[in-house]
Formats: structure tokens, C-alpha cells, sequence
């Protein structure tokens, strides 16, 4: 009886189970259209993220704009924004043809949502006497993601780097300056980070986490077998990275005190080169047997016609 | 039998080859073999028709995935390769050696070798992905892949066996040109494109002759390298079961016992359909075949061994994995049986004169190919089921044959068979000047009288 | 009264500044439209874009200056035989920090456009006897120095560049798929099936070096990411990971990087005992690895969801 019963039970709730699901897949079969646009309008927007940088790289200012948008926790970059996104200088945020504004370009992001602003040279020049820059990153005319935006204020920072040093101590020495008041004063307690430029990255150098001194300076010592060009030369840096008021600031240059590089052998004639350079006693063996066979071959098909000729023959 | 050539009288002589010309002229087939021939056009069109297929789908539709990529078509491409090999045994080894009853078997063993090496050619183009571009073989060849050796030696081959092949068949189709009475015009010109203007003097013999013992001696070293070549393709590579220095031998004295095994079932078909046949492949023929098929399968076995038993002794990690799956594993029953009915069976036989008769080799014989060709198939896909089996999906960790794939290897089997039933259908399969040759009819009498027919 | 003068100096300036920062805007704005189709970048593209400078000079700018678009990085197929001048990739990978999360997977999935079930990079789990401990193994194309797959491809499809990167040309490769056999590692992968794109990059011209679109017939395999290289970015696997397993660097200068840290390779190597797999094959790999130890994160089986020593206990 008490089996019975629980049977029953079950039952009845897999009916009720069945049932609801299968209200909930005629539910989302017919409605799936409309909900799945509902959720993707209102999450995308919302959940819009637009990072917004500044280097500066010997005196070259460059802006990067990196869009993703946030889905289950993770940022995924905007695949192929059609739209462009405006980049605006010093507050202002429409592009006002009549009034004059600080609309300086438009960028469209590619595959990673990711876009560059270079400042052209002319453009550098333009901003040399500006000393704090508001950059506005703005999406205007895309469906999704409208009126999407994003500000930064960069404070200007300056770094010098100079080097000394003989054959058994090689140092490197950066001074942060910043603008306070129409001047450079240099900056103490800031993390500057002396570093080897590499391909992919900085390789830094000296005393890890040390900070600039009351001079705004910092000392480093360069490793001496380190590699540079093929010149002997090595690209050093000084570099401020991802500051909050001064944003990525750095400087290089090249010194004479690298190690030669290692240098790419040469395409030798090896088993994995291409066929034009294959090993010389594989080429030479293999060619002296295919010449002997067919020629042996040759032979043999000239004889066919020699059976041919006598056969014509009275 | 005839070790000592006998004096034999011109009157009987001239009797002789009337009566081999009359037995041996190709004819039309009767109710079986156009039944037969039928059955193969089937089976060869339903290949090509799922060929087509694969063309549009892609590699797709065979049962090979990333895991196991090499399927039945590289082991029947190996077994192909394999057979093929025969012409150079039957024609030219036993030709150098002066071997006194191989005269009746070489045409039908270089009939074998050419439709052979024809369709492994083909087979492996239809394992390429990319047909359309197998002129970059040419444009971009490396002659540091074993496949571009592979190619150059098939090619080669195939060329010589055609050769061998063809000089040897002269007067036979120029008898059947001038002999066969009330045959399609097509068939009367090609034959007469095909004779050369053979008129049967001294001079084309002599041309002839000098070909065939030039053939014979380059074949020989071509036809090893052709196997041995096809072995590199798998010993070149780093897998268990293929790194192996034995691999060359093992094929070769594998490839000499199929297509050995294949000859003796020709003859007996040839002998069993056309009983006038049974005059020149004689109950001593199978018996001399038969102990020369323990000889190569003793061969073979000896390169088993080795190439099983001492990996077996030091069982190395991959190596281990692989030969437990072939012994006692997943391919165990298809191991065992391929060794005991492809090898020593057919061993244990033939070695009893009563074995030697032509139906019991007959028997052996088609055991003999159908285990090598398994055997191939052993060789060929085991050896890619040992990685460690991770990421990849459950479907794809065993690989076997979809229907498709069987019909295209199917279809290229019927199409070797197809040519060398044509070619017993219109050309002699046992050539008549050899035999008499190896009977003891002098030159002057073939040259003078082979032409001629009874009716002359 | 001076510091007056210079502040209404730089209001005047700034506010001519702006107004001719609009002018060059708008004729930016022309130019940038025709960017989005670059072919190749770190190269003057040809086209022009003027800029209105402080002086009132109109100048040409080449457009590539002013929008870097790296999709389109992908050298040429000619140009992507000979790699990049001087460099000598190198990978080296932590197995300490591994905890098989797979993220490495994805990324080199989508930014490869990988359709089916090519996978260029395999996360293993290493448990070869009884009583080693298990760890994971991510394992992508080795690059070998002396590659068994190159040695063999009749046609010269597959092939070895002076920058250590083993690159497949799709467009020309007849899928003989003797370089799979070759392979010790067993990298490569099939395209057993015409490959299903995605609407997004439809048109996309080839290049070897992105691998893209796939080719029906023809033989794929991990290339690190030629494309991003040339442009002196990391591999997508390397920024792709959360834990930094991946490092790239450039064998020459003896650096790696994972993208939060630089290192000295030599060091690194030293430091962890690094080592490349199967040396005895003498295929002489790109990538290293850093053994197993001192571990980030515990072994955790993705099959039971428990820890390696929690299952034997």
C-alpha cells in the first residue's frame, strides 16, 4: 500500500514535471526570438565596457581604446564594431562642427576591440604647451551600444634617462618630472621602472620595487651579458606604467653595451629545407640513379621502335 | 621437368607450336566469365560512384579522423605494391636464373604486376585530400620526402612492368591480328597498332630478347626498391610498430609470398575455366609453386619474428602498448589468424606433396592474399591507436571502415581484376615462343613457323 | 602681470588649438572611413590623410599612423616563408601554474576561427604510472629546429622559417598527411570536412600565418600566432591565460614574456630546470617546460572533482 502510494506520488509529479516543461518549451519556442533580443539589448548595454589609455613615448602621445562588453562574468571583446567610436579631447564631448570643439577622430576598433590613436607628428607639436588632457571616448551612432562612454585625465610627466658607466659597472639613471605650477619638478616615491626593450615586453633592470628619490632619480644596474642588436646596441627604458594621474609615460634609448645576439644559422642544404636545397649527396644520388633507369628506359622504348622499322621494312 | 633441352624433329616441332597457337589463342568468354566480368564493371562502378562522392564531401565520409588518418586505403595501397612485385620474381629472378618451367607463368605474374601497381597508383590518390593538386608534386616536389621516392618508383615500375609486359607479347599480338577471324574492327586495329608491324624475323627476336634480359636486370633492384620504398613511408616515422630497420625485408619478403600466392590462383582459375590450359600449367607447375611458396612464407616468417619478437623482448613503453593490442588485445583475433592461415598453414601444407595438388594450393593461395591483405591492414592502422587518448572524441579512438570507404577499396580491387580479365580476354595469356622455347623448339623453327595456324 | 600674459597666451592658443584640431578632425574622419580594409600594417599604407598644422600648413599623414589595425597582420603567403628578420621564437611553459582552465583553449579557438573539432592546443593530463603525481600538460606545435614533419611533405607545404616557426601553406598542401605521421607530438590536425566559417570573416584574404580561412583536404597545426608576432604582441594562448603558464619571447635576446612579467630566459631555464619533451627524439623543440613543481594550485581530476591525495586517502 505504502509502495502504492509513493508510486502514485511520483506519478503525478513526473506528470506535473512534464507538463511545466513542456509549457516552458512551447514558452521559449515561440518567444524565443523576441527574449533572446530582449536580454541581448538590455545586458550588452549595460554591461558595455570601454577602456581608455595614454602613453606617452618619447614625447609621442598615443591614445588606446579597448572595448568588450561583460557575459557570464567575462569580458569579451566587441567583435567588429561597425560603428566607429569618436574620440574627444579636453571635455568636450559632441562633435560641434559650427562651435569649434575637441572632437580629434574617429576609430573604428578592429577584431579584439581595440583602437590606437597615434598622434601625428604636427599633432604632437600642437599639444606641446597643453599639460593635462582629457581624452572622451564616445560611441554615437551604434544600435547596441549607444551613447557608450569613457574619460580619462592625463596629468603631463616627463622622463629623462641617462647612462654611465665602464667595463665592469654599467648603470642607468631616470628622473620623473611632472608639470606642478608652469614648471618640471621631479616626483618622488614613484614607482619608475628602469628596463631592457625586448621584443614582446620591458625586461626590467636594477633593484626590484625601488622608487624614485627626493630628486625624482632612480639608479639601475644593467645586467652585462645581456644581448641587444646586431650593432651592439641596446634599447634601455625608463618607463611609468599605468599611473593614475600620469597614465603609461617612457622614454628610451640606446646605449652602446649590448652582447652581440645569437644569430639565426644559416639555411643550410638540410633534410627539412626545401626542395631546392636538399642535402648535395641526395640530390646526386638520386639524380645519376633516375638519369641511369630511364635512360635505360628510353633505350628500351627506342628499341619498340626499331621492332617498328623492321617491320616495315621488306 | 625438362632440365636438358631434347633434340626435338622439325616435323614435330612445326606440329608442336600449331597445336600451342590453336590452344593458347584468346577466345570469347562463356556464361561465368561474362557473369564475372559483370560483377567486377559493378563493383568498380559502385567505387567510383562513392569516389565522386568523397570528391564533394571531403575525406569525411571515410571512417579516419585526426586520430587514426591512415586508413584502408594506405594498407591497400601497401597490398597492391605488395603483389605487384611477382613480375619481378616469376619474370625476371626466375628468368635469370634459367628456372626451366616459369616460361608459362610469366605473362599471367606481369599481368599481375601491371594491373597492380596501375591501381596502387590510383588507390593513393584517392587517400589524398587535395587531388586537384597533385601537379605540386611536380612544381614543388622535395626529393627529400619518401613520397616523392615513392612516386618516382611507382612510376618507374609501372613503366617497366609495362615493358616486360609488352616485348615478350609481340608475336602473340601480331598472331592474334593476323589469326583471329571474325572479330570487331576495333579490336582488328588494335591490334594492329599494337603489333608494331611484327612480322616474326630473326632480327625483332633478337631485338626482343636483348630487351627482355635488360628488363630482368633493372627490374629487379626496382621492383626491391619499390617495396622497400613504401616501407620508408611508415619507418621513417617516429610511431611503434614502424620504427623499425627491419621494415624493408619484412615487406618485400611479405610482398614476394602474395603475389606468388596470387599466381598460383590465376593458374588455377585460368585452368579450371579454359581446360586446355591444363597442357602448359601443368599439375608439376603447382608443385614447383608450391614449394616455392614455403620457401618465401618461411622467408616471411623469419622477418616476423623479427620484426615481432624482440620488440616483444624489451616491450618499450609505446612499443608495449602496440604489441599487447596486436597479441592479446583489441587486434588480437585478426593477428593470430592472419599468422597462422596466411603463413603457417600454407606452410604445413605445401609441405606434403598431396598439398601441392592444384586445388589444395589453390585453397592456400587465396588464403595467402586474403591474410596479406589484412595483414597490411595490421601493419598499417594499429600503430596509430597508441597516443595518449585524451581530447579527442570516443568515436574517433577506433577507427573502422564506413561503407563507402570499403567500396571505394572494393572498387579498386575489381578494377586491377577488371584489367586482368580483359587481358586474358583478348590477349594470350601463356605465351606460345617461350614455351616452345623452353620445350626445346630450336629459334630457326619459331621464327619460321610460330605465325602459322593449323588451318594454314 | 607676465604670468597673466602667459596664461592669456595659452588660453589664446589653446582655444586656436581646438579649433584647428576640428579642422584636421573632420578631414581625419574622411580618411579614417577607408582604414577599416588595411592589408598590412607597420607599412605605409599609400593613403594620405591631410592634418591642418599649428602654422597653417596643411600636411600629409599616412593614414596607418592614425588607426592600427592588427587583424590584418598576416604576411603574405610569399612573405610568410622567411618569418621575421633576426628573431628566434621561443615558448616556455609552467607547468606549476597550470590548473587546466582551459582559457588558453578558447582563445586560440576563436581568434583561429577553428570550426569542428580541430583542436591546435591540448591540455593533457600527465599520470603515466601508478605512482607519479598527475599534472597538466598544455601542448601546442613544438616548432622544432629539426622537424620530422617537414622532412617529409612532398611538396614543400609545410616548412621551417628562419624565425623557428613551422608554418603549414593550406593552399598548397595535397593532405597526403604523412607530416601527422611524422609528428611525435602529434600536433597536427585534418580538415577532414569543408570547415564552417563564421559569417564575420567571410572574405578574409589567406595567409599562412593566420592559417585562415581553412582549406578542405588540407593539414592545420598550432603556428604561435605569426600574425600577432609580427607586430611584436604576444600569442593569443600567452594573454590569453590566466596564471601566466604561457611565456614567448625571443630566444636571441634571452627574454620571455607572459605579459605580466619579463624575464631573462637563460635565468628562467636555470632558476626551474627547464626542459623540452622527448630530447631523445633530437627534434630539438621551441617550447620548454618548467617541471611540475612547488604548484599553484592543487591536481584536480575534472572526471571525480576531487583532489589526486584526497582520492588515495
Amino acid at each position: 500500500m505504502k509502495y502504492n502510494l509513493s508510486f502514485l506520488a511520483i506519478k503525478t509529479l513526473l506528470q506535473r514535471i512534464i507538463f511545466i516543461s513542456l509549457c516552458i518549451s512551447a514558452f521559449i519556442f515561440f518567444y524565443n526570438d523576441a527574449i533572446a533580443q530582449g536580454v541581448k539589448d538590455s545586458t550588452s548595454k549595460l554591461s558595455f565596457t570601454i577602456n581608455l589609455s595614454s602613453l606617452v613615448s618619447n614625447g609621442t602621445r598615443t591614445v588606446n581604446v579597448k572595448a568588450g562588453r561583460k557575459e557570464n562574468k567575462k569580458t569579451i571583446p566587441v567583435h567588429n564594431l561597425k560603428s566607429p567610436v569618436n574620440l574627444y579631447l579636453n571635455e568636450v564631448k559632441e562633435h560641434d562642427a559650427v562651435n569649434g570643439t575637441g572632437w580629434i577622430s574617429k576609430l573604428y576598433l578592429n577584431n579584439e576591440g581595440e583602437g590606437i590613436f597615434e598622434f601625428p607628428s604636427d599633432f604632437n607639436k600642437l599639444t606641446a604647451d597643453l599639460h593635462a588632457f582629457t581624452f572622451i571616448v564616445k560611441i554615437v551612432s551604434d544600435p547596441v551600444y549607444e551613447n557608450a562612454e569613457e574619460e580619462i585625465n592625463i596629468a603631463d610627466a616627463k622622463i629623462n634617462i641617462e647612462y654611465a658607466g665602464a667595463d665592469s659597472v654599467k648603470t642607468a639613471t631616470a628622473t620623473l618630472l611632472i608639470w606642478k605650477e608652469n614648471n618640471y619638478v621631479p616626483l618622488p616615491q614613484a614607482e619608475l621602472k628602469l628596463c631592457i626593450k625586448r621584443t614582446f615586453n620591458f625586461l626590467p633592470f636594477g633593484e626590484p620595487g625601488a622608487t624614485t628619490d627626493s630628486a625624482g632619480k632612480i639608479t639601475g644596474e644593467l645586467p652585462l651579458d645581456i644581448p641587444g642588436n646586431a650593432n651592439g646596441t641596446l634599447t634601455i627604458a625608463a618607463r611609468l606604467e599605468d599611473d593614475e594621474t600620469y597614465g603609461t609615460a617612457e622614454v628610451t634609448k640606446d646605449v652602446p653595451w649590448a652582447v652581440l645576439p645569437k644569430v639565426n644559422p644559416e639555411r643550410g642544404r638540410t633534410l627539412w629545407s626545401p626542395g631546392d636545397n636538399a642535402p648535395l649527396l641526395l640530390v646526386i644520388s638520386s639524380v645519376t640513379i633516375i638519369v641511369i633507369i630511364w635512360g635505360a628506359i628510353f633505350y628500351l622504348v627506342y628499341l619498340l621502335f626499331k621492332i617498328k622499322r623492321l617491320g616495315k621494312a621488306p | 621437368m625438362q632440365e636438358i633441352k631434347i633434340e626435338i624433329k622439325e616435323k614435330d616441332a612445326i606440329k608442336m607450336l600449331h597445336q600451342y597457337n590453336e590452344d593458347l589463342l584468346p577466345g570469347k568468354f562463356g556464361r561465368i566469365g561474362k557473369a564475372w566480368t559483370a560483377f567486377l564493371f559493378i563493383v568498380f562502378l559502385t567505387g567510383v560512384y562513392c569516389y565522386i562522392n568523397q570528391l564533394k564531401n571531403g575525406l569525411i565520409i571515410t571512417g579516419m579522423r585526426d586520430f587514426v588518418f591512415w586508413g584502408i586505403y594506405i594498407s591497400n595501397f601497401v597490398f597492391f605494391v605488395a603483389i605487384s612485385l611477382v613480375g619481378s620474381l616469376i619474370t625476371a629472378i626466375l628468368y635469370l636464373l634459367k628456372v626451366p618451367w616459369r616460361a608459362p607463368l610469366t605473362r599471367l605474374s606481369e599481368i599481375i604486376a601491371v594491373a597492380a601497381i596501375i591501381f596502387a597508383g590510383l588507390i593513393i590518390i584517392v587517400d589524398m585530400g587535395r587531388p586537384d593538386r597533385m601537379l605540386n608534386m611536380v612544381l614543388h616536389g622535395r626529393i627529400q620526402s619518401p613520397i616523392i621516392w615513392d612516386v618516382m618508383v611507382v612510376f618507374t615500375y609501372m613503366t617497366l612492368s609495362i615493358l616486360l609486359l609488352y616485348f615478350p607479347l609481340l608475336p602473340g599480338i601480331a598472331f592474334c591480328r593476323d589469326h583471329l577471324k571474325g572479330i570487331p574492327k576495333w579490336q582488328q586495329w588494335m591490334y594492329r597498332f599494337l603489333s608494331l608491324g611484327w612480322k616474326n624475323s630473326p632480327e625483332q627476336y633478337k631485338i626482343v630478347k636483348k630487351a627482355i634480359t635488360i628488363l630482368s636486370v633493372m627490374i629487379i633492384p626496382v621492383a626491391l626498391c619499390i617495396h622497400t620504398v613504401t616501407s620508408w613511408l611508415f619507418a621513417s616515422t617516429y610511431r611503434p610498430g614502424w620504427d623499425s630497420t627491419n621494415f624493408g625485408a619484412y615487406f618485400v619478403s611479405g610482398a614476394f609470398l602474395v603475389g606468388s600466392g596470387g599466381v598460383v590462383a590465376g593458374m588455377y582459375i585460368l585452368r579450371r575455366f579454359n581446360p586446355s590450359y591444363e597442357e602448359y600449367l601443368t599439375n608439376n607447375h603447382f608443385d614447383r609453386m608450391g614449394k616455392l611458396l614455403v620457401l618465401l612464407a618461411m622467408v616471411y616468417a623469419y622477418f616476423s619474428i623479427n620484426e615481432y619478437l624482440i620488440p616483444a623482448y624489451k616491450m618499450k613503453g609505446e612499443e608495449a602498448h602496440h604489441l599487447n593490442e596486436l597479441f592479446t588485445g583489441y587486434y588480437a583475433p585478426m593477428f593470430w589468424s592472419v599468422q597462422f592461415f596466411g603463413m603457417i598453414l600454407p606452410i604445413i601444407v605445401l609441405m606434403f606433396k598431396k598439398g601441392r595438388r592444384p586445388l589444395p594450393m589453390f585453397i592456400m593461395a587465396v588464403l595467402v592474399i586474403v591474410c596479406a591483405w589484412f595483414k597490411r591492414y595490421l601493419i598499417v592502422i594499429p600503430s596509430m591507436s597508441f597516443l595518449p587518448v585524451q581530447e579527442i572524441p570516443e568515436a574517433w579512438k577506433h577507427y573502422s571502415p564506413t561503407l563507402q570507404e570499403w567500396a571505394i577499396t572494393g572498387g579498386s580491387l575489381a578494377g586491377a581484376l577488371l584489367i586482368i580479365t580483359f587481358f586474358v580476354r583478348y590477349f594470350p595469356i601463356i605465351s606460345v615462343w617461350e614455351v616452345a622455347d623452353e620445350r626445346g623448339v630450336s629459334h630457326d623453327i619459331i621464327y619460321k613457323h610460330l605465325h602459322e595456324s593449323n588451318e594454314i | 602681470m607676465e604670468e597673466d600674459n602667459n596664461k592669456q597666451d595659452n588660453k589664446t592658443n589653446r582655444k586656436e588649438f581646438l579649433q584647428k584640431t576640428l579642422l584636421a578632425g573632420g578631414v581625419l574622419a574622411a580618411g579614417a572611413a577607408g582604414l577599416n580594409n588595411l592589408t598590412s600594417c607597420n607599412k605605409d599604407s599609400g593613403e594620405k590623410v591631410k592634418v591642418l598644422t599649428a602654422d597653417g600648413k596643411l600636411v600629409e599623414v599616412d593614414s596607418n599612423h592614425l588607426n592600427k589595425s592588427h587583424a590584418c597582420c598576416a604576411a603574405p603567403t610569399s612573405e610568410a616563408r622567411f618569418g621575421v628578420p633576426g628573431k628566434k621564437y621561443v615558448m616556455v611553459i609552467d607547468l606549476s601554474r597550470c590548473k587546466h582552465a582551459l582559457k588558453c583553449q578558447d582563445a586560440c579557438q576563436r581568434y583561429h576561427h577553428l570550426s569542428g573539432m580541430n583542436v591546435w592546443l591540448k591540455v593533457f593530463k600527465m599520470h603515466d604510472a601508478e605512482n607519479t603525481a598527475p599534472y597538466w600538460l598544455p601542448k601546442p606545435c613544438m616548432h622544432c629546429d629539426k622537424p620530422p614533419c617537414v622532412k617529409v611533405c612532398p611538396v614543400n607545404a609545410t616548412y621551417k622559417r628562419d624565425d623557428g616557426i613551422v608554418l603549414v601553406d593550406n593552399e598548397r598542401c595535397i593532405g597526403c598527411r604523412f607530416c601527422m605521421a611524422a609528428c611525435p607530438y602529434s600536433t597536427r590536425s585534418f580538415n577532414w570536412e569543408k570547415p564552417e566559417f563564421i559569417s564575420e570573416t567571410e572574405g578574409a584574404t589567406y595567409s599562412p600565418e593566420t592559417g585562415f580561412p581553412q582549406k578542405k583536404g588540407t593539414v592545420e597545426k598550432c603556428d604561435f600566432c605569426p600574425d600577432m608576432l609580427r607586430q611584436g604582441k604576444l600569442p593569443h594562448c600567452v594573454t590569453a591565460c590566466p596564471n601566466g603558464v604561457f611565456y614567448m619571447g625571443n630566444l636571441n635576446e634571452d627574454s620571455v614574456s607572459n605579459g605580466a612579467e619579463t624575464v631573462r630566459f637563460s635565468q628562467l631555464i636555470k632558476d626551474k630546470g627547464g626542459y623540452r619533451l622527448n630530447e631523445i627524439l633530437g627534434t630539438e623543440p621551441s617550447v620548454y617546460y618548467l617541471p611540475p613543481v612547488n604548484r599553484l594550485f592543487p591536481f584536480i581530476d575534472p572526471e571525480t572533482g576531487k583532489e589526486k591525495m584526497e582520492e588515495e586517502n
